[in-house]
């Protein structure tokens, strides 16, 4: 039962930030200085009937018929309906359906890079924490340059070094343009070869991150009582180890759940450096556009997502740490 | 038992260990020069106040002192029977634990020594059952066992310590104080241990608990004789479980007798000021004295006697010279060892105050 | 990430101090921490001086001849961009907005990670469930994206006003600080010496500022640090997105126009390589830094005890060992194993007459 508790609370926190995320998305149009919909108007391509100009401001609920609280109702309905707006930028796709084409980009890229760096990050900082006093040690100020370098920064300079100075790998995009987007091996190699250096560049730049944090949560670990315990039963290192690293990876867990927002934020950056058919590229179009829609859209999507993944890391605590599941 | 047969073997033997924390000139001189003999089957108690090094002794005996602890000199010899585990090629089966291997350690750890540590809340790994702790020694130092076996042998643990043996799917936070404590002890004699060290084991629990897990221990040890070196601040406690009770003051052992010996008739200055700590339950009230001044600096630890500051007998030669753990001068026979210069025949030409002759023998007014 | 652990086990003495009762902060000095304030050092000087120190005013356009930037030459130590204008003015000029911001920001944002984070942790009950909610709420929701959304929103002339970039990157960014904090401030809370002072009567603020502040301010220094850092790549990502307004010159602008002309795809790495290593070098100063208070307030996370010097000087293993404690060679000298042959001799004073 405490389990089911501790998960439902969990998940009770979800919402109300999910709640509030929408509520912000709905205010950013109306703090914005002067009017948002004649920034539209200076980039609508083609004519603008009476209809459309009407469903602009409807869009940002300034109809000015309607009271504050009416418009964030009329908000709320649109979402429920999976309606988002229509994209000024693309006009006139939806901005559900722009958002579509480049997520499943973005998450295949930004998951699975985000899972092999935190695994790298923990074992390498579990072993930096064992040796300790070993010439590993040497290697924490290293990390911490990557640790501190911007993520576009790591982007930039692998596209220069490995794609412009080596070629060993292309520098634009998801595809050739010259591949079939199909489900055969080629396709499948080329889409890898265009994702490495992202993903490379999202390892690079997070996994320093894990390594350090986990290296500081195991050597404040391995000074535990129960750890002295375990060797003073003469336990084989390994197991002592374990013993060790079954507790540190808590505190990781934790900060993993923290820090899939700043991650996730880097990503998108990558992907912008790389031209990567994902949401960070529609970003960075939304920006130049001024599509303030496919902007306000975006960030919902991003937010939902982020939220979506803290969820699970924290669901996954729970199942990790015993002391999690009791009653309050 | 007052007078004991002198050609026993002893169990443990520890010599002249020295132990600093750091190196260099700004070492902390945690331990001195200190000797102590456990015998088989025997409890053995160690005595003295916070910062008195008791703990850093019992750690580094089996060199699970952290860092930055150093052993720097002394011996810790462990007599075993010969082809047990650690002794490899030793045929008379002693081992100097200072002197082993990693590998040897690891045989010997638990399965010889045990350890029970101070808070059973820390010394428990929050995240895994207490079946799986009680389990890995076995797994480890008795690989011939099954799964079940295994099983079996923990439920019985548990069943020994007066716990049900579905406590062996519970973790650590689910269970009280008391039980945690008694789970320790039954972890640490999962492999029948000639020696299990127990720092502090009851201090952290309440009285009614504390008596609770004392009996225990008397029945377990009659039950499975095994000696036991019990740290502790409270001397009171000592007196009525220990056989032999060892005083510990600023990293130097300062006297060792046994149990009743010590508390009817006291040699060191120190052990009297503790004795004399004692209100008692009967007899006119008396004014409490203490101990006056505090413990010294174990960075810079006062030259001769450690405790002459102290001391409302101290002499010239205390200040100067450090006096060593011998039998008082005038008790030829007894095994009891004192480490002041008023019990040397050479350096105290005056009589003994009378606080510090008494007869053991004695009724006495304690 | 900070650990704030308690320090000793029970049980085991060690002689290490506790930050708190200390009135002399000293700061380990480890080669670590030096690095860092060195690097630190230079910069803020740059950030003062850099405009004066810049051989060229960064718009000017030195010679208007072809688009394509210069290779560094003895006129232009870092070359040149695309409109021949000087890539080392334009560094140096851009040193101080980027400071500027992020350590606005990172004050700002301590600021409120300080007022929320200690009254959460210190007046507990209904103040601190819903400061709580607020704390993690501001946690969860990604900064990123929701800067971008806040200054997409800006006009360009905004977005070249600095105060008011660092202030909304310090909303998104006090957060992390003001968890640890309450963290910190609850375990105090329950401690003896804060539970005298209240049931002596003291007022609240007297109580926060003089027995609970002391000892938190390690952890401020360092969440300030480590929101510098946030901000600092930030204020770079939304430069480099063209949030700013592009004519103020910062280095993530540079990286704007670098990455605008693609500048990486032509080999041009002198426009971007200096700024970019520029970002990440001032963010690894911080982050030695921070590392010099994380081993201050954690000391278990200072090397274990005993440099290699000393180590070896007393013929130690040089690696600490858990569960293997260190015993000397000049303990171990004539025992052989079984500790049988020439027994140590116990220090004997005896007097002679």
């Amino acid at each position: 039962m405490g389990t089911v508790k501790a998960l439902a609370r969990k998940l009770a926190f979800y919402l109300v930030a999910a709640l509030i995320a929408i509520t912000i998305d709905f205010f950013i149009p109306r703090m914005v200085p002067g009017n948002a919909v004649a920034a539209q108007l200076a980039n609508l391509h083609g004519t603008i009937t009476p209809a459309t100009l009407k469903g602009l401001y409807e869009e940002f609920g300034l109809s000015g018929h309607q009271s504050a609280w009416d418009q964030y109702v009329h908000y709320w309905g649109q979402l429920l309906h999976g309606n988002l707006g229509t994209s000024t930028s693309f006009y006139p796709a939806s901005v559900s359906s722009v958002i579509g084409g480049g997520i499943y980009w973005t998450l295949g890229l930004v998951g699975i890079a985000t899972l092999i760096s935190f695994a790298l990050g923990t074992a390498l900082g579990i072993v930096v924490a064992w040796r300790r006093g070993s010439v590993l040690d040497n290697l924490l100020p290293a990390l911490t340059f990557f640790q501190a370098a911007p993520y576009f920064f790591l982007a930039i300079l692998l596209v220069a070094l490995l794609g412009t100075s080596l070629h060993w790998f292309p520098l634009l995009g998801g595809y050739s343009i010259t591949e079939n987007p199909a489900w055969n091996l080629g396709y499948v190699q080329d889409v890898l070869d265009h994702a490495f250096l992202p993903a490379l560049t999202i390892v690079l730049a997070s996994a320093a991150g894990w390594t350090v944090g986990m290296r500081n949560v195991m050597v404040t670990t391995m000074d535990e009582d129960y750890v002295l315990m375990a060797q003073a039963k003469g336990l084989p290192k390994r197991r002592v180890l374990s013993y060790a690293a079954r507790n540190a990876i808590l505190p990781s867990v934790t900060g993993f759940s923290l820090a899939i927002g700043f991650v996730v934020s880097g990503a998108l950056l990558t992907e912008i450096v790389f031209s990567y058919p994902g949401i960070g590229y529609l970003l960075k179009q939304a920006v130049l556009n001024h599509d303030y829609p496919l902007l306000q859209g975006l960030f919902l999507i991003i937010t939902f997502a982020v939220l979506a993944a803290n969820l699970i890391g924290d669901f996954v605590y729970v199942f990790l740490d015993p002391r999690a599941r009791r009653e309050a | 038992m007052t007078t004991r047969p002198t050609a026993r073997t002893p169990l443990l033997d520890v010599r002249g260990l020295s132990v600093d924390y750091g190196v260099g000139q700004d070492a902390v001189q945690a331990v001195t020069g200190a000797n102590l003999t456990l015998y088989p089957g025997e409890v053995t108690g160690l005595a003295g106040e916070s910062g008195s090094g008791k703990s850093t002794f019992a750690y580094a005996i089996t060199r699970l002192l952290r860092a930055p602890g150093v052993i720097t000199a002394g011996s810790v010899r462990l007599h075993l029977a010969a082809g047990q585990p650690g002794t490899g090629r030793q045929p008379d089966g002693v081992i100097d634990l200072l002197a082993a291997t990693e590998w040897q350690l690891r045989q010997i750890r638990w399965s010889q020594i045990a350890v029970v540590m101070q808070s059973a809340m820390n010394a428990l790994n929050p995240v895994f059952r207490i079946g799986v702790q009680l389990t890995d020694v076995l797994r480890t130092h008795r690989p011939e066992m099954s799964r079940t076996e295994r099983h079996e042998r923990a439920a019985e643990l548990l069943r020994m310590v007066g716990i049900t043996p579905d406590r062996l799917r519970a973790y650590p936070h689910e269970l009280s104080g008391g039980m945690r404590q008694r789970a320790m002890i039954a972890m640490a004699l999962a492999l029948e241990p000639r020696i299990v060290i127990m720092d502090e084991p009851t201090t952290a629990l309440d009285v009614v608990t504390q008596r609770e897990i004392l009996e225990e221990l008397a029945a377990l040890r009659k039950r499975l004789g095994f000696a036991v070196l019990f740290i502790t601040h409270d001397l009171s406690l000592l007196l009525e479980i220990a056989d032999s009770i060892s005083i510990m003051y600023s990293g130097h052992i300062v006297e060792q007798a046994s149990a009743p010996e010590l508390f009817r008739a006291p040699r060191h200055p120190y052990t009297l000021g503790l004795l004399d700590s004692f209100p008692s339950l009967h007899g006119p009230r008396v004014t409490m004295t203490g101990i006056g001044g505090a413990p010294p600096d174990l960075r810079h630890p006062p030259a001769g006697c450690s405790f002459h500051p102290r001391c409302s007998y101290a002499m010239d030669v205390c200040r100067e010279r450090t006096p060593s753990l011998r039998t008082p001068g005038r008790d030829e026979t007894s095994d009891r060892l004192v480490s002041c210069w008023l019990h040397d025949p050479v350096a105290s030409s005056l009589s003994l105050p009378p606080a510090l002759t008494a007869e053991p023998s004695m009724g006495g007014s304690r | 990430m900070t650990t704030v652990a308690s320090v000793g086990a029970p049980g085991v003495p060690s002689p290490v101090m506790i930050p708190a009762t200390r009135r002399r902060i000293r700061l380990p000095r480890s080669a670590k921490v030096i690095t860092g304030t060195t690097l630190f050092a230079i910069f803020v000087f740059l950030a003062i001086f850099g405009s004066a120190l810049s051989p060229y005013d960064p718009d000017f356009i030195t010679t208007a001849t072809n688009g394509t930037p210069q290779p560094p030459s003895a006129a232009h130590l870092l070359g040149t961009t695309n409109l021949q204008q000087d890539v080392l003015s334009q560094l140096l000029t851009g040193t101080r907005p980027i400071m500027l911001v992020a350590f606005l920001a990172g004050a700002a944002a301590t600021v409120l990670a300080v007022l929320i984070g200690v009254a959460a942790g210190y007046f507990g009950g209904l103040v601190d469930d819903l400061l709580s909610l607020l704390i993690n709420v501001s946690l969860v929701l990604p900064a990123l994206p929701l800067l971008i959304v806040l200054t997409g929103f800006l006009g360009t002339s905004s977005s070249a006003n600095d105060p008011l970039i660092a202030l909304i990157i310090a909303i998104t960014g006090w957060a992390w600080g003001a968890r640890v904090l309450r963290v910190q401030v609850l375990s105090m809370r329950n401690r003896d010496f804060v539970e005298s002072a209240r049931l002596i009567g003291e007022r609240p603020w007297r109580i926060i500022g003089f027995e609970i502040m002391p000892s938190l301010i390690p952890i401020i220094a360092s969440s300030f640090l480590f929101t510098v850092i946030y901000a600092i790549g930030t204020y770079a990502s939304l430069a480099y997105l063209g949030l700013i307004n592009a004519s103020h010159w910062s280095w993530g602008t540079m990286l704007f126009w670098a990455g605008n002309l693609q500048a990486e795809q032509s080999g041009w790495w002198w426009w971007f390589v200096p700024p970019g290593l520029a970002i990440a070098l001032l963010g690894t100063a911080l982050a030695l830094l921070n590392f010099g208070i994380d081993e201050f307030i954690n000391p278990r996370l200072r090397a274990a005890g005993l440099s290699r010097k000393a180590a070896r000087g007393a013929g130690l293993p040089r690696r600490f060992r858990l569960g293997l404690t260190p015993v000397t060679a000049q303990a171990l000298e004539g025992t052989d194993l079984a500790g049988t042959a020439q027994d140590r001799a116990i220090p004997d004073t005896e007097i002679s007459l």
